[in-house]
């Protein structure tokens, strides 16, 4: 699988005077798993539905499998919009059968397709009566049916609890090899754990697209993280301020009774950090490398900060 | 065709599901057994009423006949079937879109254009399916209670009956596709189907001349024919459903 799945071309949105998508470009490589990632209201939802047709592009163009959207040919994708909807007085099978009809698919895989999404046994129940996580499977199933080439998967499991988040990772983790999958998400974590290449969206703007692990390389920057017991907790936002005033200290993020803090200078925040740490009930201090999460609040961060500055000086 | 009979498939089943099937057949059949019995009893409760009148004014009320079962027909048939078809209608797409059920179907291979088409006969298929058998019934009870009405006058009545029916489904389903919510859908049908009859008070040319025409017709008179009537109606039914694809053509969904 070489090429490309997946072409955007300065795609832009506006809603009246607002403007959703500001023109950027995008590639997706066939059979990535690619995570497109951003906060609420980046613009992510608005982007999938311009490339499922249901929204129109104010300019630019997106093309998927070389089919132009809009262009009256329908490209091979499934989608699985961020909270599915169905007819609730049908069941799972009746529901795919009818989306294989439509396609006019004569001997579709549904009793295997349901298995393969964990609804293997819920024989004559109203999809009316299934819970968030069953509809999201179902979902996924009804994307996955015409086997499409392009999987396009919007939040497919920022609304799950821990367990189903887990399941639908698996199943689009399944998937590697089959197609490309293009999930949007502002759950860093999903898409460190599948994804082979990101894009990051921010208002309307891409800040940055590439491979996974050329990512987390480029943006490599040593990091300690410091674990205190528990009850230690409140006083670490003391120890975060003081952490902050140094030179070598590049951010610091606080998360319950975690500290971490991205360094500039490693043998001087070795020096410095190890005695501000000594009358505290310290339980662990490790050097670790930057994830996702820490390259896109930098990234984020660093954008939110350059608009206000310019704000400030206009 | 095929994604056409695949979309009409579900929706008659859906109408079968939800008891919507159900709900016009039992109202339009009902008021086609109960016409010539109202016919039948009308001047009885009259009379009943007028003799507990002390002194009263003498009324002579004639005896009823076939053409009063008639009347009594289309007036409910009338009454119920443009109820029925605004309330069955009005969220028939608006719904889905509101619920999100567009944004799931609408990626696959389904044209929008398909989607209203499909739409709009199965309607048509559930309301031509109940008027037959609310004239049927109405048809037994008539020849039962009174004289067998002129059949060809009555078959034309039944016909005309539906050609107006199906302007207002059309002019209903334009409204779901125009309304941004359920609400709003249901007040634009409302409206559109108050100005289609309204319009029956300035014009002759209005789809309410067919039911009197109808009417006419059934009673075994030679009343004047309402071509125009019938040629506006169809044309706004037309219309209305071509102007549902364009616009459903042209809408973002959500
Ligand atoms: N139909 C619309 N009309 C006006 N503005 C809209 C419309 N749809 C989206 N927007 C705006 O466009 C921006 C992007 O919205 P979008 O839903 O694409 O964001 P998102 O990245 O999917 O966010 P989330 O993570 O909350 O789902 C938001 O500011 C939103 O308010
Ligand atoms: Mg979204």
């Amino acid at each position: 699988m070489t090429g490309t799945a997946i072409e955007i071309r300065s795609l832009t949105k506006r809603f009246g005077n607002f403007t959703a998508l500001k023109g950027f470009d995008l590639t997706v490589p066939r059979g990535a798993i690619f995570g497109f990632l951003g906060p609420n209201g980046a613009g992510k939802t608005t982007t999938l539905r311009i490339m499922t047709g249901l929204a129109r592009a104010t300019s630019g163009d997106v093309v998927i499998e070389g089919v132009r959207v809009g262009s009256g040919q329908r490209p091979p994708i499934g989608y699985l919009p961020d909270t599915p909807s169905f007819y609730n007085w049908m069941t799972a099978p009746e529901f795919l059968r009818y989306i294989a009809d439509l396609h006019g698919l004569a001997d579709p895989p549904i009793a295997a397709l349901l298995e393969r999404v964990g609804l293997g046994d819920t024989g004559k129940r109203k999809i009316g009566g299934y819970s968030r996580g069953m509809k999201q499977r179902l979902g996924l199933a009804q994307a996955l049916l015409p086997r499409p080439a392009v999987l396009l998967l919007d939040e497919p499991a920022s609304a799950l609890d821990p367990a189903g988040r887990k399941e639908v990772l698996d199943i689009m983790s399944d998937l590697r090899g089959e197609l490309t999958i293009f999930f949007s998400t502002h759950i860093l974590n999903d898409a460190e754990r599948i994804c082979d290449a990101v894009g990051i969206l921010h208002e309307g703007e891409l800040l940055l697209q590439a491979r996974r692990d050329e990512l987390l390389a480029r943006f490599a920057q040593p990091i300690f993280e410091i674990d205190v017991a528990p009850d230690d907790a409140p006083g670490l936002a003391a120890l975060a301020e003081q952490v902050r005033a140094q030179p070598w200290a590049e951010r610091v993020y606080q998360d319950g009774a975690r500290l971490r803090v991205s360094v500039r200078d490693v043998p001087a925040a070795r020096q410095a950090l190890l005695p501000m740490l000594a009358d505290r009930a310290v339980h662990r201090v490790e050097m670790v490398g930057a994830t996702l999460e820490d390259v896109f609040l930098r990234l984020t961060n660093n954008k939110t900060g350059a608009t206000s500055a310019a704000e400030r000086v206009a | 065709m095929r994604v056409f009979l695949v979309q009409m498939r579900k929706e008659l089943r859906e109408q079968w599901r939800t008891r919507k099937m159900l709900i016009v057949v039992v109202v339009l059949v009902a008021f086609g057994l109960m016409s010539p019995v109202f016919a039948k009893i009308t001047p009885d409760l009259l009379k009943s009423l007028g003799e507990s009148q002390v002194g009263g004014v003498q009324i002579i009320i004639p005896e009823p006949t076939t053409r009063d079962a008639n009347d009594q027909f289309v007036k409910n048939t009338t009454q119920f079937g443009l109820l029925l078809a605004v309330l069955v209608g009005f969220g028939a797409i608006v719904g889905e879109r509101e619920r999100g059920q567009l944004a799931l179907i609408f990626p696959h291979p389904l044209p929008r254009r398909t989607f209203v088409l499909a739409k709009f006969a199965a309607l048509a298929i559930l309301f031509g399916a109940a008027l037959l058998l609310g004239a049927a019934a109405d048809y037994l009870y008539t020849v039962l209670l009174f004289d067998a009405p002129p059949a060809g006058g009555f078959l034309a009545m039944v016909a005309l009956l539906y050609v107006w029916l199906l302007s207002l489904l059309a002019l209903t389903l334009l409204a779901s596709t125009l309304g941004r919510n359920m609400t709003a859908a249901g007040g634009i049908a409302f409206g559109l189907v108050l100005l289609a009859s309204l319009a029956g008070l300035i014009t002759r040319l209005a789809p309410g001349a067919l039911t009197e025409w109808g009417r006419a017709l059934a009673n075994g008179g030679d009343p004047p024919a309402r071509w125009g009537a019938l040629a506006v109606t169809l044309a706004i039914t037309g219309l209305a459903v071509a102007a549902s694809v364009l616009i459903l053509e042209r809408q973002e969904i959500e």
